[in-house]
């Protein structure tokens, strides 16, 4: 719907975050270029949009603004326009005067602007637009543009750039434009060097000679530096282009804000800011009045020192003289010498040469950005000169630096010192305790303050495992190939220590713990003994085997590289062999397992992906291992699994009966699908009031192959569920147990079995803890407990948008999960590009009971009577009894439709639209009735949240076009668009569809096939599924099955409409019309 | 507090204050800390190697007070600069903006001494009427130059007639001729004119990749916590050399209270910054 958007802004009268928002609309005219003044961004928000958009986000900006926009006055700043760069943000903070305004705040930004043939210009691109690479599109020049917004201080900004999210790893997070996340980023940044203390207070002169007290950052440490380098090459072109002056003859190539100032801009104003915010509270000592002036001037929102210029010039002195070492890499508001130091002293750490003990620390210059540049001390010395070119590079002051690097150094790291006492110190001498030291502590505060450190590879700290002491590996299952596996079951393994990929004997241990030394040098590579290893390996070896073991699940881990420590030693090379081996291979790799064709039984066709998926079930069940098959939505995950059933049957694997739960609205679905594509398969659907419990039931189940039941039931007759011994459990619709709280996830996980599959085609809807619930369905334990997931992967995923940690779960769930999309280049491949579905829904009992009554009044009216005034009534009577099967409330002419619980058919497309959406796709949905559309329109608003557009008879041709525009173009527009089949049957191009739906039936295929090919245009892209929703034990049923046996003749044939239903006679009539109760579902939850 | 002053007063200040108190004339100069703690004096400036101060007298004009040392000859300082090249270390310190501990060590190599021994050696004028040296102008003078030599101790330098800049130039090109014998490494160097001028270069505008940013959040800012260890760049660059009160007196000097309010000031700010962090969608 609407995409934020906003920058740093540097401003002689305060910094600050300009924000804006950008919605699509259809924009007609083409702006002019000649006009003089800087037209408005046609896109862009209006302030009361924006404010309105930002608290649908829950997103505040601070009080001041909200208040302000409801009356009228829009903000700006206004006579503090010559303060003091932070100056009216203080102000502001401290209550006294607010942003005072008249005038409109807004802003000129250039942007992409695509020049039209006439030379013209057109609308700026969407930013959200998806296609940018037609080939067709205009050239775009960047043109200034006008946009209404906020300006934020820079407290307010890091208050509202905390609050955005900081992936996009949801979609609903999508609203943040790049350049606003690229902010919320580095936002993240300045609270990282606030929380590490890297900031120092100052004096700032300004032009006016008044001093300023400040807090400035201080960009020392090498992370620091090279993040400052990565930001600003990273910066999108979109936060550069404000206020930017386009001369006519610089179009080519105008001055944009250099990315580096931007950012420093923006460190220099939070960082102030946030420590006087938080500082403040510390209560401030008794000095000296000038330096009790300047601490107070550092922690209250006034900044100005204003003493006597000479003793402020002795502070200001004193303030220098202390901050020399640092003096580089602190930002200041005036000269920025950042960047610009491109060499600093660096310390290279070299082992002893052959037959020595002690190492060295060679002293050398290294090149900030790349630190395998070195110069050492020996050409430095050799080289006094004002400028040194080495290698291609020019280094100022080579002395100077190296010299300076050396004395700053030597506060950190005091060994350095006898060294220095030389007249040209090239390196001192280490003990390997005192490298150890110098490994585990100094190293890095060198490296935080601006020095350069080299170590050799093995003794780099960090996830590398090359220098560690290790184990490895080498597993086999227990035990012959006939025995059924699990997860659990122990594996026959051997276990070595080693160092790299190079294998310890426990002689060699034995002799490297003699040498007494934290460091040793394995097969030429040196490693640090970490005493913890050491310990761990001690006590390994003093263990006998047998005590020690390893199960499946051990070896997953350890292939799909997240745990890699066994007893507290680090695993350095896991491998498997004999039947392990196929079986991880295939799991890490499910493109590995063989196609299985569909058993005979199997009443159909599998296309190509679904006898990968077979053959993908059929392996996972033979290892015991929970399946989840995740196929997206018409992908045909119930045949798939049908097949499945069928094919344990045909290898006498069904000892004993499968239990498939499901949502009450597909029951009667299921039992459809099982009859047609896998008749052999013994089923019973366990449903209804007459259904049997206890004993009656563990006897009905007998001999069964399949019970399918609701998760409503699996809770409420746990008991009964509970004691029989299922050969499997099978979750449809899986989602159904994302909270694992609830009741029904509580009573399935309970239920014994030796195979689990969970079948959904959205294995994460909203948060990560769903596809917890469901792996712990599926594998109970393997992605630990609920608290550790959350932990571990929930918390830094969701939030942070960590990628580390998305990986790694990625590799954990990957051999459990078989996820095909209909998007997928070699699935569209296997797909025709329509697939007519029909979906069977069942009633509710509110539906039932006014099927019946109006089903028994309407007949006995009906036979009394003859010629057109039966016709009329037979006709009236139909489009009642569809109206009951659409939903009560429609036949009853209620204002609202209350609960979904009272229409089948509702459930069903809510659930259906729910799985659509989340999958990224658009739905048209028709109906034959308007007032249905608008019943439906506002429950899918503001029951579900989702936007619906709904056209029909007497909406006007503008809003028509409008909408069919939005629907078509507008990235964020709505996704579902309702469509009576009269008014939006015919003329219409809606492409951007991929779902349609047939909500209620004109039992005319010719008209619903028109409706269908609005979707079918020219543009159409993507395979396009047609679900027709029929509900089950009505007449809709039996008229579908009636025009279903006719289609096989000639589509287009069949007899129009429903006129042949008033040739019915009584009898007929009412078998036609007759309810089969077993259709109901009972009114549950 | 005794101890925290002790610590917190470099020996090059201290020194000077030893000077002051163990001189024949401490009488006069008790009074003349009282003076200067009135604020009577009104400036100092170091001019070249003078010290330049106006006093507030009993005349409505300051009276001029100017201080001066001996200055050591150039071929003095020629020996002075020599041994300071003999250690690496005076270079980096000096370079790192610290004062050498062991800097009296070159002066005594050589014969000299940075400070006086004696009040005597110091040449001081006042324009007042009292004919008694040193008056309590020059006194209240005195008092406050041991401040001036703590917030920047090279003004001793410069009082003996060498800046440190002078200093760290003469170094320079004494390890320039000391190496001049090595062969051919001039062509190293390059003319100020020719070298090529290193600026950075913003990148130029990405207008078909304009608003696109896909980084994920860079993995060691996904958790934020303060440093490792507690020590802070206040560690690093240690206590700020602030000016006491403008008496020389014990125990005045704000330095101490100065960096224990910056210490709480950072470690509530790191403390914050870590749970705003942390809490950041409550």
């Amino acid at each position: 719907m609407a995409v934020l958007h906003g920058s740093w802004l540097l401003q002689p009268q305060g910094s600050c975050l300009f924000i804006w928002g950008e919605t699509w609309r259809r924009v007609s005219r083409v702006v002019s270029s000649q006009t003089d003044s800087v037209p408005p961004h046609p896109l862009g928000m209006r302030q009361e949009e924006l404010t309105s958009f930002l608290r649908s986000r829950s997103v505040s900006i601070g009080e001041s603004r909200s208040l302000s926009v409801g009356d009228s006055r829009s903000l700006a700043i206004g006579k503090e326009a010559s303060a003091r760069p932070g100056k009216e943000s203080r102000a502001s903070r401290s209550g006294g005067e607010k942003w005072h305004t008249q005038a409109k705040l807004s802003v000129e930004i250039a942007l992409p602007t695509p020049i039209l043939g006439s030379g013209e210009m057109g609308s700026p691109e969407y930013s959200a637009k998806t296609d940018k690479d037609s080939t067709d599109a205009p050239p775009l020049q960047l043109q200034l543009w006008k946009v209404e917004g906020f300006y934020l201080d820079p407290l307010e900004a890091v208050k509202f750039l905390q609050a955005l999210p900081l992936g996009s790893f949801k979609a609903n997070d999508a609203y943040v434009g790049g350049d606003l996340r690229f902010w919320s980023h580095v936002c993240r940044w300045s609270l990282d060097l606030l929380a590490r203390c890297k900031f120092l207070p100052g004096l700032h002169r300004e032009l006016d000679n008044s001093v300023a007290a400040r807090w400035q950052p201080l960009l020392d440490s090498a992370v620091d530096q090279a993040r400052l380098e990565k930001f600003a090459t990273k910066m999108p072109a979109a936060c550069r282009t404000y206020q930017l002056d386009l001369g006519l003859t610089e179009q080519e190539n105008p001055k944009s804000i250099d990315p580096q100032e931007l950012l420093l801009g923006f460190l220099s104003s939070t960082i102030d800011a946030q420590v006087r915010a938080w500082g403040g509270a510390t209560s401030l000592p008794t000095t000296e009045p000038l330096v009790s002036q300047w601490l107070q001037a550092l922690s209250t929102a006034s900044d100005t020192v204003e003493a006597d210029p000479g003793a402020v010039a002795r502070l200001e002195a004193a303030l220098k003289a202390w901050t020399t070492p640092v003096q580089e890499n602190l930002v200041t508001l005036v000269s920025q010498e950042l960047g610009q130091k491109l060499f600093r002293a660096c310390f290279l750490l070299q082992p002893p040469k052959s037959g020595g003990t002690d190492w060295t620390l060679e002293y050398c210059l290294q090149a900030v950005d790349d630190p395998e540049f070195l110069v050492d001390a020996e050409t430095i010395w050799n080289h006094p000169v004002e400028r040194l070119v080495e290698r291609g590079r020019t280094i100022e002051h080579p002395q100077e630096t190296f010299l300076k690097g050396l004395g700053l150094a030597l506060r950190l790291y005091p060994p350095i010192e006898t060294s220095l006492h030389e007249p040209r110190p090239v390196s001192c001498r280490l003990t390997p305790i005192e490298v150890y030291e110098f490994i585990k502590a100094s190293a890095w505060r060198l490296q935080d303050t601006g020095l350069g450190v080299v170590l050799p590879p093995s003794l780099m700290p960090g996830k590398d495992l090359s220098g560690r002491l290790g184990l490895k590996i080498r597993a086999d299952v227990q035990g012959g190939k006939k025995d059924r596996l699990g997860l659990q079951s122990l594996l026959k393994f051997n276990l070595e220590l080693a160092i790299g990929d190079k294998t310890v004997s426990k002689k060699e241990f034995d002799r490297l713990m003699a040498l007494k030394t934290p460091l040793v040098e394995v097969n030429g590579e040196w490693i640090a003994l970490q005493p913890q290893d050491v310990r761990a390996a001690e006590a390994i070896l003093a263990t006998r085997p047998e005590q020690l073991s390893l199960s499946v699940e051990d070896a997953l881990r350890l292939s799909t590289g997240d745990s890699k420590t066994i007893e507290k030693l680090p695993v350095v090379s896991f491998e498997a062999s004999g039947v392990l081996q196929e079986l991880i291979t295939n799991l890490t790799n499910n493109q590995a397992i063989a196609p299985l064709e569909a058993p005979a039984s199997f009443r159909g066709q599998l296309r190509p992906y679904q006898e990968r998926g077979l053959g993908w079930l059929a392996f996972l069940e033979r290892w015991g291992l929970g399946a989840c098959l995740a196929d997206d939505m018409g992908l045909g995950k119930t045949v798939e699994l049908i097949a499945f059933l069928l094919h344990l049957k045909e290898q006498e694997a069904l000892e004993n009966p499968t239990l498939l739960v499901c949502p009450t609205s597909v029951l009667g679905n299921w039992e459809r699908e099982v009859h047609k594509f896998g008749p052999t398969l013994k089923t019973l659907v366990h449903h209804g009031d007459k259904r049997d419990k206890g004993k009656a039931f563990a006897k009905a189940v007998k001999g069964k192959d399949l019970i399918v039941t609701s998760y409503a039931l699996a809770f409420r007759d746990a008991k009964t569920l509970e004691s029989i011994s299922w050969q499997g459990v099978v979750l449809d619709e899986a989602q159904n147990i994302k909270n694992p709280e609830a009741k029904q996830s509580q009573a399935v996980r309970q239920l014994p079995a030796s195979f689990r599959i969970a079948l959904t085609g959205t294995p994460v809807e909203n948060r990560l803890s769903e596809l917890w619930s469901i792996l712990d369905f599926l594998n109970p334990g393997y992605l630990g407990t609920r608290q550790f997931f959350q932990r571990r992967f929930a918390m830094p995923i969701e939030k942070y948008g960590d990628r580390d940690s998305l990986q790694t779960l990625r590799s954990l769930v990957q051999p459990f999960i078989l996820r095909r999309l209909k998007t997928d280049r070699e699935i569209i491949q296997d797909l025709p590009e329509k697939q007519e579905m029909n979906i069977f829904c069942g009633l509710s009992s509110e539906q039932a009971a006014l099927y019946q009554k109006i089903v028994d009044q309407s007949l006995a009216e009906i036979e009394q009577e003859g010629g057109i005034k039966r016709r009329g009534m037979i006709l009236t009577l139909l489009l009642r009894l569809k109206q009951i099967c659409n939903h009560p409330a429609q036949y009853l002419k209620e204002n609202t439709l209350g609960s979904s619980q009272r229409s089948g058919k509702l459930r069903r497309l809510e659930e259906m639209l729910e799985e659509a959406i989340s999958e990224g796709d658009r739905a048209l949905v028709f109906t034959q009735f308007a007032e249905w559309g608008k019943l439906l329109q506002p429950y899918l608003q503001e029951k579900r949240g989702w936007e619906t557009l709904f056209l029909y008879g007497s909406t006007k041709k503008q809003q028509r076009e409008e909408m069919i525009d939005r629907f078509q173009n507008d990235p964020e527009g709505p996704r579902i668009f309702i469509l009576s089949l009269k008014a939006g049957g015919t003329g219409l191009n809606l492409t951007r569809a991929n779902h349609v739906f047939h909500f209620d039936r004109w039992w005319n295929p010719a008209v619903e096939n028109q409706a269908t090919d609005r979707v079918f245009r020219i543009g159409q892209t993507r395979n396009v599924q047609v679900h027709k929703f029929v509900s089950t034990g009505t007449l809709e049923e039996k008229i579908n099955d009636i025009i279903e046996s006719k289609k096989q003749l000639a589509e287009q044939t069949v007899d129009a409409g429903e006129q042949w239903l008033t040739e019915l006679d009584t009898d007929q009539l009412r078998s036609l019309l007759l309810l089969d109760r077993s259709a109901v579902i009972d009114e549950e939850e | 507090m005794n101890n925290n002053e002790i610590q917190s007063r470099e020996w090059w200040a201290q020194q000077w204050v030893d000077l002051l108190e163990t001189s024949r004339f401490k009488k006069r100069l008790e009074r003349a800390r009282n003076y200067a703690k009135q604020g009577n004096v009104l400036s100092i400036d170091f001019q070249a190697a003078k010290v330049l101060a106006k006093v507030q007298g009993t005349e409505a004009e300051p009276y001029q007070v100017s201080i001066s040392l001996d200055l050591f000859s150039d071929e003095d300082w020629g020996y002075l600069i020599e041994t300071m090249s003999q250690q690496a270390i005076f270079s980096a310190k000096l370079l790192a903006g610290e004062m050498p501990h062991n800097i009296q060590d070159v002066f005594s190599a050589n014969g000299l001494s940075l400070f006086p021994f004696k009040l005597s050696e110091i040449h001081s004028r006042c324009s007042c009427p009292d004919k008694e040296i040193p008056c309590k102008h020059i006194g209240a003078v005195y008092y406050l130059l041991s401040d001036r030599f703590s917030e920047d101790p090279f003004v001793l330098f410069q009082l003996r007639g060498r800046t440190k800049e002078q200093i760290l130039e003469a170094l320079r090109q004494l390890r320039r001729g000391n190496s001049s014998q090595v062969e051919g490494e001039e062509k190293n160097e390059i003319p100020d004119a020719e070298a090529s001028q290193v600026s950075r270069q913003p990148q130029p505008l990405n207008i078909n990749q304009f608003w696109e940013y896909n980084e994920p959040l860079d993995s060691s800012l996904v958790v934020i916590v303060p440093a490792p260890n507690s020590d802070t760049v206040l560690d690093v660059l240690g206590p700020i050399p602030l000016a006491s009160d403008g008496t020389g007196t014990a125990g005045s000097n704000s330095t101490p209270a100065v960096m224990q309010y910056l210490d709480s000031v950072y470690k509530a700010v790191s403390q914050q910054a870590f749970l705003s962090a942390l809490n950041r969608d409550e």
